[in-house]
């Protein structure tokens, strides 16, 4: 049996006075990927931002309904957003190395989390580069900046970066997007196998990838959840003249 | 099953808290500074003090020679060094001269009592020009022209490329691009440019008092070869030679020439904020 | 156009042309002495020009200058970067822009007439002194470090900080170690183009340090650096005497200095553009 991980409850969410998602309802299952698909602007990725909260920093961003992880809302005031945000980690759309050495990059997140000891601390960004199939590439010289590598060498690094801490969960904001072919494939490889551990959920808007990789799919447009399924039933059968629409092409 | 840790949310207002403190402190600091500079002055403005002469050792009269003077001699140095400045900045970024933009920015660092030093040896003695407003004018302009060409430098390289291709593609001059298209927006840029160091040199000391100004002048210059009273300079003399004698007529000054001040840049803000 | 190329090339070699020709009496006639020594009495018979005390004094009121007010610049600029509301940050900012307006000689005098007076009255001898003239300094720095930082802040793409958010770092952490060092080129660029506004300055260290061509031992001594000697001696000195020259040569050891500190600055610069 599945069993849910994250709920979204009649959740909207605004900038402003614009409203993004419109009364959003989902549940995402542990150890499963579960995409948020639609055509640009749809909401999918403010939708995928709320679950970690990292639009709390976008100053007029206001939300109304619950996200309840593991059964507590996380927009309770008396919730720690950053003890939150080291559960749910989130790859951003564009690489983000930071400006330092790899070795660097990653321990910067074991540092957040109060790992000192310099033994753990070169294992275990060992394991998160190994994990994210990087390893191979820059075992010879960590300490190079990680500004040189290629861009689907940062965003591998950027993975390694999230999955080094232990979250439970991990958001893909498109994080193909901005990679050629050749870099997609192998970080599509490399998050079927991170669901083994993780669960994923990803926002794309390319129809292909939500088909080779997801287990559920979720269809956004103009800010409404129109359809969810699991994929191959969605995708082969769909319930919605909107999400047709979509798949053939029409609108997107 | 989730740990609720309130410690880290407290820190992070612990934290916005001692540096809004810090903040704080400092801007009202910064607030006293300006009223105990403005205010004190405030009650020896009246239509003599603006309109006299110092009299009777500084402890009666008024400071026109110095109002005068400063107006002068800012209006005389901005005339050279803006159109200059501007055309310098312009020059620097549509040919690609990297050793002139090198020596300006060695230039823009120079400290400006060295300017006066400079000035005093070129243009009051060799040049034979004495303390005068001409050599003081000059010696400012030289001083105000490399900050002015390179915010104009800036600005110019800050518009998008795609602007000036456009103007390219449709076949005009390198000329008519750069004086038909671009200079005029960045208008706004260099017209705050202008006022900021307006403000700049209205408040300059110290290379005036080597090439420029003097203590005390008897009567209004008579021409651009005459020395000149300024504010700042007539401020630093009386703090410099009088004691608290002549105290009420810094503070009077200093309050005039913050005024004018606060006028100039209020004026660059101005423009800055109506950019697109 | 190629008037205004000229100009400047010919400035800056005029300048050091004039500032060296100048000099070259006093480097004759007084030699190493002129750094060697610390007995800068010029106007005796015969005038003794030892420029080692200026010298270190420039650079010592620069150097604690800048320590002073680099650090109370960095946090208001990380204040406001990160913590600020948009009205916080839009009136400081403003309230900062205004202060960097305020000409020296004003700043100079309100110290004079309000802070220095406290000086004797606490028992302390010398009513100018470092701390008076370093006090000075900060207000007149403050605006242009602050300013400067706070736009090598500003200028770093969101996305980074967001990444380091998503992390589960707290905003501190996220500003200084990764904003900050995205930015470091620009904040040493800082530190830098603020040295050398201290090393340039003139009425605030010649009203508010005091006379004394002596290294000051604590900071309530007073002092004297190359630029308040410029400025209080040239207008006395005699035309083309010894006095004269080794003024010029003063002149020159501040081009160099402030020389040193745009290179550096444009070689900061030229490193964050790649």
């Amino acid at each position: 049996m599945t069993d849910t991980v994250i709920e979204i409850r009649n959740f909207n969410a605004y900038y402003g006075e614009k409203i993004a998602v419109k009364d959003a309802n989902l549940k995402i299952q542990k150890n499963k990927i579960t995409a948020i698909m639609g055509p640009s602007g749809c909401g999918k990725s403010t939708l995928l931002r709320s679950i970690n909260r990292i639009n709390d920093l976008i100053p007029e961003f206001k939300v109304q309904g619950e996200i309840l992880f593991h059964d507590k809302n996380i927009y309770d005031p008396d919730v720690d957003v950053y003890t939150l945000r080291r559960r749910i980690g989130m790859v951003f759309q564009k690489p983000t190395p930071f400006p330092m050495s790899i070795f660097e990059n990653i321990a910067y997140g074991l540092k957040l989390i109060g790992v000192t000891d310099k033994k753990e601390l070169k294992e275990r960004v060992r394991n998160a580069l190994e994990m994210a199939a990087l390893w191979d590439e820059v075992k010879d010289d960590l300490e190079k900046s990680a500004l040189k590598l290629s861009g689907g060498q940062q965003q591998r690094l950027c993975i390694a970066r999230t999955i080094a801490i232990e979250p439970e969960v991990i958001l893909f904001d498109e994080p193909t997007s901005a990679l050629d072919p050749v870099a997609t494939q192998k970080i599509e490889a490399l998050i079927e196998e991170l669901a083994e551990k993780f669960t994923i959920v990803i926002v794309t808007h390319n129809i292909g990838q939500a088909s080779r990789i997801s287990d559920y799919v979720v269809f956004m447009y103009r800010g409404e959840i129109i359809e969810q399924n699991e994929t191959s039933k969605l995708l082969t059968n769909p319930q919605n003249e909107i999400t047709q629409q979509f798949l053939s092409g029409k609108i997107g | 099953m989730k740990k609720v840790d309130k410690s880290r949310i407290a820190e992070n207002r612990k934290t916005r808290l001692a540096l809004r403190i810090l903040t704080y402190i400092i801007s009202s600091l910064i607030v006293a500074l300006f009223l105990l500079a403005f205010v004190p002055g405030l009650k020896y403005w009246s239509w003599e003090f603006f309109t006299q002469f110092p009299k009777e050792r500084m402890t009666d009269g008024g400071i026109f020679p110095a109002i005068l003077g400063s107006i002068l001699l800012t209006v005389t140095s901005l005339a050279i060094a803006i159109p200059l400045g501007v055309l310098l900045g312009i020059v620097l970024s549509e040919y690609n001269l990297t050793y002139i933009k090198f020596a300006v920015t060695i230039l823009s660092g120079i400290p400006s009592v060295v300017y006066g030093l400079f000035g005093l040896g070129l243009f009051c003695i060799t040049m034979n020009m004495r303390t005068s407003i001409l050599a003081g004018a000059l010696t400012l302009s030289l001083m105000v022209l490399p900050v002015i060409s390179s915010s104009v430098y800036e600005v110019m390289q800050a518009i998008p490329r795609e602007l000036r291709e456009a103007a390219y593609a449709l076949g005009a001059r390198k000329s008519e691009v750069i004086f038909e298209m671009l200079v005029p927006s960045v208008r706004n840029t260099i017209l705050t440019v202008s006022f900021v160091n307006a403000g700049r040199v209205i408040g300059e000391t110290a290379p005036l008092i080597l090439t420029a100004a003097v203590f005390y002048a008897t009567q209004l210059p008579k021409s651009l070869l005459s020395p000149v009273m300024t504010m700042p300079t007539h401020i630093y003399f009386l703090t410099a030679a009088y004691g608290s004698s002549a105290r009420w007529m810094a503070e009077g000054t200093a309050s005039v020439l913050i005024l004018f001040i606060i006028l100039v840049y209020s004026i660059a803000f101005m423009f800055r904020r109506e950019k697109k | 156009m190629a008037i205004s190329s000229v100009t400047a090339i010919a400035a800056l070699f005029g300048i050091y042309y004039y500032l060296v020709k100048e000099s070259l009496p006093a480097i004759r006639s007084v030699g190493a002495e002129l750094f060697l020594s610390d007995q800068w009495y010029p106007v005796w018979e015969p005038g003794e020009y030892g420029m080692r005390a200026l010298i270190i004094n420039s650079l010592i009121v620069t150097v604690l200058g800048t320590l002073l007010v680099v650090p109370v610049a960095y946090f208001i600029a990380i204040y406001l970067h990160g913590f600020a509301t948009k009205k916080e940050k839009a009136i400081v900012r403003r309230l900062i822009e205004y202060l960097s307006g305020i000409p020296s000689v004003i700043i100079a005098f309100v110290f004079l007439t309000y802070l220095s007076p406290i000086f004797p009255a606490i028992g302390i001898y010398s009513p100018q002194n470092l701390l008076l003239a370093l006090i000075g300094l900060f207000f007149l720095t403050i605006p242009i470090s602050t300013v400067l930082i706070l736009e090598s802040l500003d200028s770093v793409p969101r996305e980074l900080e967001e990444a380091s958010a998503a992390l589960g770092a707290l905003p501190l952490m996220t500003y200084m170690k990764v904003t900050t060092k995205a930015a470091l080129q620009g904040v040493m660029n800082a530190i830098v183009l603020t040295a050398n506004r201290i090393v340039g300055e003139t009425i605030v260290v010649l009203l508010l340090g005091g006379g004394a061509a002596m290294v000051p031992t604590k900071l309530t001594d007073p002092f004297k650096t190359l630029t308040a000697a410029i400025a209080s001696e040239m207008p006395e000195a005699a035309k083309f005497s010894i006095h004269y020259s080794a003024l010029f040569f003063a002149g020159l050891v501040l081009v160099i200095f402030s020389t040193v500190f745009e290179l550096t600055s444009v070689m900061l610069l030229r490193r964050s553009r790649r």
